[in-house]
C-alpha cells in the first residue's frame, strides 16, 4: 500500500466522520446550562430539589457538576489577603466578584473568614530589583546586598542579593511562629502571582525562628522582566490553602538533598497538622505524602 | 474589523467573539459555543480512539475547562478559539490515557451513526486504517486526527504546531513520522 492510497483511505474516513450540524445530543429541556451548573458546584446548597433530583438521575449533569467541581479554580490565598486590605486591583476585584459575588463560592468564603485578622507583610520592590546577567553581577556587586527590608507586626524579611543569586529570609523571635507555614509571592501590578513559595519557620541563631528560599533569577527575570512587583509574605494558616496551593505546598517541600535542619523543620509542621487534624481530608494525605518524603 | 485599545475586534459570531460577549457578561453566549463545539470536539475523542461515554465525558470536561478560564481571563479573545480549545482537548485525552490506556477494539461502526448522521457501511480497509492509526504514538495520533489534508480532522498545519507546542518543520516532521508508522502497520496487516 503506497502513500498516496493511505492519504486516499483517510481522506475517505476524513469525509465520512465530518461531524454535520451542532448542539449536545446528551441535553434535555431539564438539563443544567454550564454556568447554572457552575454556580450549584461553587455553592451546592443553593440547588433547587428539582435540579438535585434532576442532577442525581442524569449522567450529563452529574459529570458536569463533577467535572466544574474538580476543574474550577478558586481564589488564591494572596488574593484573598488583598482583598481583606482593600488593596485589589480593578481587574482582579472583577474576578473576586465573579466568584465571591455571583458565584457565592462557599469554600472561598469560608477560607476569607478563617483569614481575616492574618498580617500580610508587603513590600514594594526596587526597579534596581531584577538581578543584572552572572557576568555583570560578579562584577558590579561583589559583596551580597539587601535590596529590601520589611516588616509587619512580628514577621521580618529581607531580600538579598548575592552576585546572580537572589536569597529570600523570613524571620520571627515570635515562639508561637515556630513550625509554621510561611508564603511568599511576588506580586505584578494586576495582582497576579508571578513567582511564589512555601516556607517553614525553624530554629535559627539568638532565638530567631527563620526560614531562607534562593530564588532563581532567571524565573523571576521572565516573569517580571520591569521588576515591578511587590512581595508579600505571610504565615499561613494551612486550613485557608485551596487544593491547588496545597499542591504548590508539596512541590515546595525539600527534597532529599535538602539540610537535615531544613527537613526535621518541615517534619515538625507536617507532624502538628497531622495531630491537630483540622484540615480536609485531601490536605492531610497532601500532609501525609509530605512527611513519608521526609 | 474594528479596532479597540490597537486589538483588533472579534467579529460577534465568531467563536473569539462568543467568547467576548462571554468573558463580558452574557453566558448565554457560552452555551451557543458549546453547542458549536460539541460534535468537532466528539469526533476529535473518538478520532483518537475513545469509545462513546468516555468521548462524551472528555467533550465537557473540554467545554468546563474552557468556561472555567473566565475566572482567570486566560483566553485572549484577539486569538483564534480552536487552537486553544483542541490543546485543552488534547491535554484531557492525555490525563484519560495515563489514567487507562484508549481500547483501540472499541467497534467504531458501532457508534458512528452520533457522528455522521447516517450509517454507513465499514470496510475491511478503513477497519484496519483505524486499528494503525489508533497505534500511533500520542502526538503522531494527535496529528493525524487534526489535521484537514493528511489525516482525519480539519486543521492546518500551522493550528496544529500551536496545539502540539512546536515548529511547523516539526510538523511537517511528526506527519512523515505518521505515515511512516501507518504504512508499516498496513503492511504488517497484510496491505501491499
Amino acid at each position: 500500500m503506497d502513500d498516496k492510497a493511505i492519504y486516499r483511505a483517510l481522506g475517505g474516513l476524513r469525509n465520512r466522520i465530518t461531524p454535520p450540524g451542532s448542539g449536545d445530543p446528551l441535553r434535555t429541556p431539564a438539563c443544567l446550562t454550564y454556568s447554572r451548573a457552575r454556580v450549584l458546584a461553587l455553592d451546592p446548597a443553593g440547588s433547587t430539589a428539582a435540579e438535585s433530583a434532576h442532577a442525581a438521575e442524569c449522567r450529563r449533569c452529574g459529570h458536569l457538576l463533577r467535572s466544574f467541581d474538580r476543574q474550577l479554580p478558586h481564589l488564591s490565598i494572596w488574593t484573598l489577603m488583598r482583598r481583606q486590605l482593600d488593596l485589589l486591583r480593578p481587574a482582579e476585584a472583577d474576578r473576586v466578584q465573579y466568584h465571591l459575588g455571583s458565584g457565592h463560592c462557599r469554600e472561598c468564603t469560608a477560607r476569607a473568614e478563617r483569614l481575616a485578622g492574618v498580617p500580610l507583610t508587603r513590600l514594594q520592590l526596587p526597579a534596581l530589583l531584577v538581578p543584572p546577567h552572572p557576568a555583570m553581577a560578579r562584577a558590579a556587586v561583589p559583596e551580597p546586598e539587601v535590596l529590601v527590608r520589611g516588616e509587619h507586626g512580628d514577621l521580618e524579611a529581607d531580600l538579598v542579593r548575592d552576585g546572580d543569586e537572589l536569597c529570600l529570609e523570613v524571620r520571627t523571635r515570635n515562639p508561637a511562629h515556630r513550625h509554621q507555614l510561611v508564603g511568599y509571592a511576588f506580586a505584578s501590578g494586576t495582582g497576579e502571582a508571578l513567582v511564589e513559595g512555601y516556607l517553614v519557620l525553624g530554629p535559627d541563631a539568638e532565638e530567631w525562628l527563620a526560614a531562607h528560599e534562593l530564588i532563581d533569577p532567571e524565573r523571576f527575570r521572565a516573569a517580571a522582566p520591569d521588576g515591578s512587583a511587590a512581595l508579600e509574605v505571610a504565615v499561613l494558616p494551612p486550613a485557608c490553602l485551596s487544593a491547588e496551593e496545597w499542591r504548590r505546598v508539596r512541590t515546595a517541600a525539600p527534597g532529599p538533598e535538602a539540610a537535615e535542619e531544613v527537613r526535621a523543620t518541615w517534619r515538625e509542621f507536617c507532624r502538628t497538622q497531622l495531630v491537630v487534624g483540622s484540615l480536609s481530608e485531601d490536605a492531610l494525605e497532601t500532609v501525609r505524602s509530605i512527611y513519608t518524603s521526609l | 474589523m474594528d479596532l479597540e485599545e490597537g486589538r483588533e475586534r472579534p467579529l460577534p459570531e465568531s467563536d473569539s467573539g462568543l467568547m467576548a460577549e462571554f468573558y463580558g457578561c452574557s453566558e448565554t453566549a457560552f452555551e451557543r459555543l458549546a453547542d458549536r463545539w460539541w460534535p468537532r470536539l466528539f469526533a476529535f475523542f473518538r478520532k483518537l480512539g475513545f469509545g462513546n461515554e468516555d468521548a462524551e465525558d472528555l467533550v465537557m470536561d473540554s467545554l468546563v475547562k474552557l468556561f472555567a478560564t473566565k475566572e482567570r481571563q486566560q483566553f485572549d479573545t484577539s486569538q483564534q478559539l480552536a487552537p486553544f480549545l483542541f490543546t485543552i482537548a488534547r491535554h484531557l485525552a492525555v490525563a484519560a490515557w495515563r489514567k487507562r490506556p484508549p481500547h483501540p477494539e472499541v467497534p467504531w461502526e458501532e457508534d458512528l451513526p452520533l457522528v455522521t448522521g447516517a450509517r454507513e457501511p465499514e470496510s475491511e480497509l478503513e477497519a484496519d486504517l483505524l486499528a494503525c492509526v489508533w497505534q500511533l504514538p500520542e502526538a503522531e495520533l494527535t496529528y493525524v486526527a487534526l489535521c484537514g489534508r493528511h489525516g482525519l480532522g480539519e486543521l492546518s498545519h500551522n493550528e496544529i504546531a500551536e496545539i502540539l507546542d512546536k515548529w511547523p518543520p516539526q510538523v511537517t516532521q511528526l506527519s512523515k513520522r505518521a505515515l511512516t508508522l501507518i504504512r508499516e502497520c498496513m503492511h504488517g496487516k497484510g496491505y501491499r
